[in-house]
């Protein structure tokens, strides 16, 4: 490279370098599974954002992803939110798999949108409750970004769960879910803090 | 109304004044054992007048002689002159024109009893900050119980100095104030212009004994008549004897006397501040858009929230009216689900209101009214701003009370749901909701789906397999469960788990009766 270049690229602070974006230190939360903290920027899940998982339809391990994240959560005594899951969450495998279910709360599927998105903002803002989980088919991007703050403000995690792909959504970290053999392959469509978007096949045992 | 004359003191009679200092000890031990009240008296002697001053163009008003003036038998007379009047001559109970004459440029006001009466009401209201005894003394006077306060506010003089500010500045009213430890006597001493400070009873005597007797609130009459008998200050009456003082000038003179005194007590109606509060704001011009009414509509909390801290309450919901031209005024109820005075947070809460609402109408004013307070308790101020979760389990356990609270509040009772498993081998009875006490779970348990259907599926059928958008693969079965007969909802079933074509993971079972049905019961997530 020519060596006026250089000298100006490194004595320019307000020169950005894509290279220089792997270089920022981002902590995530261990998800439990070594393969998927190996991709992920930070090293696990993001602290206090919104996270979109995306799914062609429900059972392809999506909850067993989030498994050892909600183990952790209740063992440390915060709560988890359910909102419009679109099945009844059965406790005893819950409880079976390490869920302590005095630390899960459920909101009726039949909500209506609007309320429903005004409880996840609500459930985001209050520190007690660490992990959202929601499942609702009509999200604008600007109630993401909205959400995004909620979940900035209290530390906490939002996970969304859809089943279509939008290309301009502002959250976080986007996952693509994609069914295998033994797990599931996990496609990473978007991830802040990186633009190295890989895929990564994570062993799950779905039963 | 008669207007207080000027007292003027005599040289040469007036006594020292006593120092509170100088008091013979015994007595003030003794006093000092069983606090004594201390009245404040606020005298507005020129109320009628500054009540136009302050709602409109004070520092015009200040340059202007200006005077109130009342009808009296058909005639206009001067009820108040402001300074400037005064210094040209006006004084009062002068025909209006003869102030005219005196005065050209003379600014004439009504003297509005009833604007007095709400003027004096909000005073009342503004002085609750200095102590929770106020009485409102008709026609211009204010009664503060002060020893009280003391303490709280540091000393007297703190007190003084603070009515003092507020009333110049904010106000902009003209006062006399006196205290003393009988309301007759700081009344007393204010009508007539004392600001004198008397701490103890022993010393009222001295104190009042150099006013004039045409400062008593008797008729000309009466006045007269005691000045015939030579009584010209109060000092004189003190030496007179009581009964000869009751039969010549009727017992209400003495009675008045030793209620100045303190020999009778003296029974007050304390002020009792209106249970709602209603501030009014009108738009000096017509007002389209909701971001000016945003800013108006903000002072207005901002005055809420004082009353509010005056009286240590808070609300649960205040209603804003806006009202138009020749159209239905518009309301908006801004209800907290925890009661609050915090102004800031009922703004953002409008400001959410009004970003919603379009203005059918431009408004020509706004009123903000508030009532059913409840008493202020600071539960969310914490001392430390930010609770460890590991350690400060109670403070988590009322956030998320308060949460559930909020949802509640919004989406139902019913919305709201714990789940929680019980003892039973029928997968659908394996749960409850809402019901914490039923957790035990004490069965080893079989594999089971996170996700339940709530009711299950029956599944289309094709060469006597199930079918769900395709062929169904078996990965793991027969399970058989067979339990219930007892309870008359008996199931016998084989369940297996198996892949549909999307690669889901489902957990199906076949009914093991004559019609060997296949049902969709879970998901594997």
């Amino acid at each position: 490279m020519n060596t006026q270049l250089q000298t100006l690229l490194e004595n320019n602070p307000q020169i950005w370098r894509a290279k220089d974006a792997g270089r920022y230190q981002m902590t995530g939360t261990p998800t439990g599974h070594p393969q998927l903290d190996a991709t992920l920027p930070g090293g696990g899940w993001p602290g206090s954002a919104i996270m979109e998982m995306v799914t062609p339809q429900w059972g392809m391990g999506e909850l067993q992803l989030l498994l050892p994240l909600m183990r952790s959560i209740t063992q440390q005594k915060r709560w988890i939110l359910w909102i419009s899951p679109p099945y009844v969450p059965y406790a005893p495998a819950l409880e079976r798999a390490g869920i302590d279910m005095d630390y899960v709360i459920v909101i009726q599927p039949d909500t209506s949108c609007k309320d429903a998105l005004w409880s996840i903002e609500k459930a985001l803002q209050t520190r007690v409750c660490a992990l959202v989980l929601a499942w609702l088919n009509w999200l604008p991007n600007g109630v993401i970004r909205r959400l995004q703050l909620a979940a900035e403000e209290g530390h906490s995690l939002g996970v969304l769960f859809r089943q279509h792909n939008d290309q301009h959504s502002p959250a976080a970290l986007r996952l693509q879910l994609h069914p295998s053999e033994k797990g599931v392959h996990v496609e990473i469509l978007k991830a802040r803090g990186t633009y190295h978007y890989r895929s990564v096949h994570v062993n799950l045992q779905l039963h | 109304m008669t207007k207080s004359p000027v007292v003027l003191p005599l040289p040469g009679l007036l006594p020292p004044k006593v120092l509170p200092s100088a008091v013979p000890q015994t007595a003030s031990q003794a006093e000092a054992a069983t606090p004594q009240p201390l009245w404040l008296a606020l005298v507005f002697s020129r109320l009628a007048l500054e009540v136009h001053n302050t709602q409109h163009h004070n520092n015009q008003q200040r340059e202007l002689p200006a005077v109130a003036v009342k009808e009296y038998k058909g005639r206009l007379l001067v009820h108040t002159a402001s300074p400037l009047a005064e210094a040209q001559g006006v004084t009062a109970d002068m025909p209006v024109n003869a102030a005219y004459a005196l005065c050209p440029g003379l600014q004439v006001y009504n003297a509005d009893e009833q604007s007095q009466q709400n003027r004096l009401q909000q005073l009342a209201i503004w002085a609750e900050q200095f102590t929770s005894k106020v009485s409102i003394q008709p026609p211009y006077a204010l009664l503060l119980e002060v020893r009280g306060s003391v303490k709280l506010f540091g000393s007297l003089a703190a007190i003084q100095n603070q009515i003092q500010q507020q009333l110049t500045r904010q106000w902009r009213h003209s006062f006399h104030s006196a205290v003393t430890p009988t309301p007759m006597a700081s009344l007393l001493l204010a009508y007539s212009g004392q600001s004198d400070v008397v701490q103890h009873k022993h010393h009222l005597r001295s104190v009042l004994g150099r006013l004039s007797v045409n400062t008593l609130p008797f008729g000309l009459k009466k006045k007269q008549q005691l000045r015939n008998t030579g009584v010209r200050l109060l000092r004189d009456l003190w030496r007179l004897p009581k009964d000869a003082l009751a039969r010549r000038f009727g017992p209400q003179l003495v009675n008045y006397l030793d209620r100045t005194l303190g020999l009778i007590s003296e029974p007050l109606d304390y002020f009792v501040s209106p249970q709602e509060f209603a501030a009014l704001y009108e738009f000096p011009m017509e007002v389209h858009k909701t971001d000016l009414l945003l800013n108006v509509a903000g002072q207005l909390l901002q005055q809420l929230a004082t009353f509010l801290r005056e009286r240590d309450a808070c609300i649960n919901e205040c209603r804003f009216r806006l009202y138009h031209d020749k159209h239905a005024a518009t309301n908006i109820m801004i209800g907290v689900r925890q009661a609050t005075r915090e102004h800031s947070h009922l703004l953002l809460l409008l400001e959410e209101h009004l970003n919603r609402l379009s203005l059918n109408a431009p408004v020509k004013s706004i009123q903000l009214t508030a009532r059913d307070f409840a008493p202020f308790s600071p539960q969310d101020l914490s001392l430390f701003s930010e609770p460890a979760f590991n350690q400060q389990l109670t403070v988590q356990e009322s956030t998320i009370e308060t949460l559930l609270e909020q949802l509640q509040a919004r989406l139902g009772r019913d919305a709201i749901k714990t789940l929680h498993s019980v003892n039973d081998h029928r997968p659908e009875y394996a749960y409850r909701v809402n019901d914490k006490a039923a957790k035990n779970s004490t069965l080893a348990q079989q594999q089971r789906p996170f996700w339940l259907l709530p009711e299950p599926r029956l599944l289309p059928q094709k060469n006597h397999q199930p079918w769900l958008q395709g062929p169904i693969v078996f990965l793991k079965g027969p399970e058989r469960i067979e339990a219930g007969w007892w309870s008359g909802k008996d199931i016998r079933r084989d369940y297996y788990i198996a892949i549909d074509r999307a690669g889901s993971h489902l957990w199906i079972y076949q009914e093991l009766n004559e019609h060997q049905q296949w049902y969709l019961h879970g998901v594997f997530a």
